[in-house]
């Protein structure tokens, strides 16, 4: 068999890319009980979703989302595999920011995931509202009733309880994502050479 | 995991085949009136329990459902105003809120209980074969079985590394910003090396002919019978039909 490097090394989804992107998704799924047991008000649950789009760029990021939701769906939870689109949503846009330089300061960073957490809200709502009736089964769905109760439509009441629910937890998410890349290798850049858009 | 081991002839039955049922079901959560909706799913309980997997089932969807139908119903019932409202004791109900939360409800049940049948009797590395079986590239199955197989070391990795920057006094009882300076510390190193071994990884996994060929052989295939791949054409049919009936 051939040494010399193959087709599949320069494609968009090298080996080395499916490897980064399982490895991320089992960052996803792996880091929920770490962060509990710290009792943090975030949930980190999309690291390495964010991870993958700055590394390697929106589409790798949009897989990476997607994967780990049906995964989740598949293992534990299927009502999680119907919000796959937003887990995907926030690797896509992830991938977007990095390749416009968002990812290459820290406070370009905590921006990034404030805009992330918008625009997951615009993916989530509409699943909320038709499959869940706009309702989490959580504490966030005082905030919602409290907003429809002061006369906000069923659209913003759901929007805005998913907006601040995922705010904090963005850009927590973003600003260690920032911090994991800064720490990279710059040769790094050589294997994924979407990382130089974050690198320099 | 919620996989629960059986010989019921869901267990038994391809993952293809149990993946088709999906489509069939979402059209009908699109198509068909609350009882109807309630209907298939106690139908769908009902041979769950029928074989061995009824507890998980039931137990799973009373998790899922439970706080969520209260929910729906307290809001789209007494919260978003729709149509006149009755009077019921000291409460406000609004009747059409409360026939719209029933079918959002009827539409959840339905898809909770088909994704729980498909979950609680499906491995996901069968999937992954079955999908090796079907053809498809081996990307698909790698991508679908190597996260799994990569959650306990990284979990484990990352309380290690959690638990020695608490015996280092990097404490988590110093409050938010000390908590998530141990977060930064764990999951980043973590992280940090999974993507710098990532390159050698794809060496190791290029050099056993990993993309070599298309399609792989799977050594033990999960069982797939004609009737079966008959009956996953049928579930498509089924599902276009339905939704044929939603074009005007």
């Amino acid at each position: 068999m051939s040494l010399q490097t193959s087709a599949s090394e320069t494609k968009l989804f090298a080996t080395r890319t499916l490897i980064l992107v399982a490895g991320c998704v089992a960052l996803n799924m792996a880091l929920g009980q770490t962060v509990s047991i710290l009792k943090l008000p975030v949930f980190l649950d999309s690291i390495g979703t964010m991870l993958a789009g700055v590394v390697c760029g929106p589409l790798v990021g949009l897989l990476t989302g997607l994967l780990t939701n049906l995964l989740w769906g598949l293992i534990s939870s299927p009502t999680a595999a119907a919000f796959a689109p937003v887990a995907a949503t926030i690797g896509l846009v992830a991938g977007l920011l990095a390749r416009a330089g968002f990812f290459r300061q820290p406070w370009g960073a905590a921006i990034a995931g404030g805009l992330i957490a918008v625009a997951l809200a615009f993916v989530a709502v509409p699943i909320r509202i038709y499959l869940f009736g706009g309702v989490s089964g959580s504490g966030a769905d005082f905030l919602t009733a409290y907003l429809l109760k002061i006369g906000q439509s069923l659209f913003g009441s759901v929007i805005v309880t998913v907006i601040s629910t995922n705010l904090i937890d963005k850009v927590v998410t973003a600003l260690i994502v920032w911090g994991i890349v800064k720490g990279l290798p710059g040769r790094l850049a050589g294997d994924f050479p979407f990382l130089a858009r974050t690198k320099g | 995991m919620l996989f629960a081991a059986g010989a019921s002839p869901f267990h038994r039955a391809n993952p293809l085949t149990k993946l088709m049922l999906l489509p069939p079901v979402a059209a009908a959560a699109l198509v068909w009136p609350p009882p109807v909706l309630f209907a298939l799913a106690g139908a769908m309980i009902v041979a769950a329990c029928v074989t061995t997997i009824g507890p998980v089932v039931v137990r799973r969807l009373l998790f899922v459902l439970g706080p969520a139908t209260l929910g729906i119903f307290a809001l789209h019932g007494l919260l978003i105003a729709r149509g006149e409202p009755a009077a019921v004791g000291p409460l406000s109900v609004y009747p059409d809120g409360v026939d719209h939360a029933a079918r959002v409800v009827a539409r959840l049940a339905l898809l909770v209980v088909c994704g729980l049948l498909i979950v609680v009797t499906t491995r996901p590395a069968d999937l992954a074969k079955a999908l090796d079986q079907a053809g498809l590239p081996p990307a698909f199955s790698f991508l679908l079985s190597a996260p799994l197989l990569l959650i306990d070391g990284i979990a484990e990795e990352a309380r290690t590394r959690r638990d020695v920057l608490q015996v280092r006094g990097l404490g988590a009882d110093g409050g938010i910003r000390a908590r998530l300076r141990i977060v930064w510390f764990a999951v980043g190193s973590v992280a940090q090396v999974l993507l710098t071994d990532a390159g050698s990884r794809a060496l190791a996994l290029d050099a056993r002919g990993f993309r070599s060929h298309s399609r792989r052989a799977v050594l033990e295939p999960p069982v797939d019978t004609r009737g079966q791949r008959k009956l996953r054409l049928g579930l498509l049919a089924l599902t276009g039909l339905q939704i044929l009936t939603l074009v005007p």
